[in-house]
């Protein structure tokens, strides 16, 4: 790790039992990472996770690892890649970003260089998630880009890409009461009582057509978005009389995909074929915490029923249609 | 290689590049069977003894499965 800056802000957190620490000299980025985990309770004890996010306008950023590297994602104008000789991850966007993450032991560095302001969504978001990802696979909590809500103690993923419909669920959803983990992306993890899908309660990014969808939210609709922000944002909390729920058992694992129709249209499929939509989920990074976290989803299909969901204008039923699906 | 059983099929998945692969039943079989210990035509004679089938055609079905799983690096022949 490069060698040591103030990093004068630090807040803690405890995420799915274990201590986090963001440490930073920015307080835009503190602030912009507390967003996303502000509903975690604060950590008291040693931290078991650290990532560090250092502005240093003009220095030299953290140093790629040396060594065979692979791509985990192929982006033009970013380097995501994974060093398997001493598993790191190693994240860079252009010349002004970059970030070293030793996972095993429970450490990320990110330096910013110039410009650092117009750098404060990336580094909130793709910079923080990722290597926690990682380092939370590492420790047996498995990441899964979906919504997922809670209905009668069983919990309902809606998982997908970017734009397939996860926020829009989510929010058609936990309007209607029913509880709410997440809207983008959940964990797993076993405990006592077998796998359970693990809340993260992140602020919910909409976009002006999903914030015309619901009345509540059409204040949002053409609204100026912060600056580097690509969509709105959204603390539920703060709109609905939400319901977390922090843990529940699995019951449904849903494709969504949105469509133009007016009616939504459920489809069973069979476990292999939800077993292959869940594959990107899992970073190829080290083999024995990759096949973990392949043995975890491949124990989520097991406990759900899945489905595809081509999801129609008819936003008002849904409640009803995945209150159906959950009972029977 | 990383893999998953999943509704009576096998799911593979390539640690270096990501590239999938879902085995059927008698695909699932050969794959087992690819431990590094067995020739092609071991494999070949314990699926014909356990699916009472022909040799000639499990032995084209074989060459051809071990053919693809070896092109997507999910197989390697053993030293």
């Amino acid at each position: 790790m490069a060698a040591a800056i103030d990093v004068g802000l630090t807040r803690r957190y405890r995420v799915y039992g274990l201590e986090l620490a963001i440490r930073t000299n920015s307080a835009a980025v503190s602030d912009a990472i507390h967003a996303r985990l502000r509903l975690f309770a604060e950590g008291r004890g040693d931290s078991e996770l650290i990532l560090d996010f250092v502005e240093n306008p003009g220095g030299t950023l953290v140093r790629r690892p040396e060594g065979p590297s692979r791509p985990l994602w192929e982006i033009p104008g970013y380097e995501f890649a994974y060093f398997p000789t001493t598993d790191q991850l190693y994240i860079r966007r252009s010349d002004v970003v970059a970030l070293v993450c030793d996972p095993a032991a429970g450490l990320a560095r990110c330096s910013v260089g110039n410009g650092a302001a117009d750098q404060v969504w990336f580094v909130s978001h793709a910079l923080f998630t990722v290597p926690l990802i990682e380092m939370l696979k590492r420790r047996g909590r498995f990441a899964i880009h979906a919504a997922a809500i809670e209905l009668d103690g069983r919990g309902v993923l809606f998982a997908g890409a970017t734009g397939s419909g996860k926020s829009t669920l989510a929010l058609a959803l936990l309007r209607a009461g029913m509880g709410f983990l997440g809207d983008d992306t959940v964990f797993v993890s076993y405990g006592a009582q077998g796998l359970r899908i693990r809340a993260f309660p992140d602020e919910i990014d909409i976009t002006d057509n999903t914030a015309r969808l619901f009345p509540e939210l059409i204040g949002f609709a053409g609204k100026h978005r912060e600056p580097g922000w690509p969509k709105h944002r959204l603390w539920p909390e703060k709109v609905y009389d939400l319901r977390l729920t922090w843990e529940c058992a699995p019951c449904l694992l849903v494709f969504p995909t949105l469509t133009n129709s007016a009616e939504s249209q459920v489809e069973l499929i069979g476990g292999g074929e939800a077993l292959v939509e869940l594959l990107p989920n899992i970073p190829l990074t080290d083999a024995r915490s990759s096949q973990a976290h392949l043995d975890a989803l491949g124990d989520l299909v097991r406990h759900s029923r899945c489905y595809r969901l081509r999801l129609g204008r008819d936003l008002d039923r849904l409640p009803s249609v995945i209150g159906a699906l959950v009972s029977e | 290689v990383l893999f998953q059983p999943a509704d009576g099929s096998l799911v593979l998945l390539n640690l270096f590049d990501g590239r999938h692969f879902t085995l059927e039943q008698t695909g699932r079989r050969i794959w087992e069977l690819s431990d590094g210990t067995r020739t092609v035509a071991e494999i070949v004679a314990a699926i014909c003894a356990e699916y009472n089938a022909e040799t000639v055609v499990v032995e084209a079905d074989t060459l051809e499965l071990l053919g693809e799983l070896a092109s997507d690096g999910l197989l390697a022949a053993a030293a």
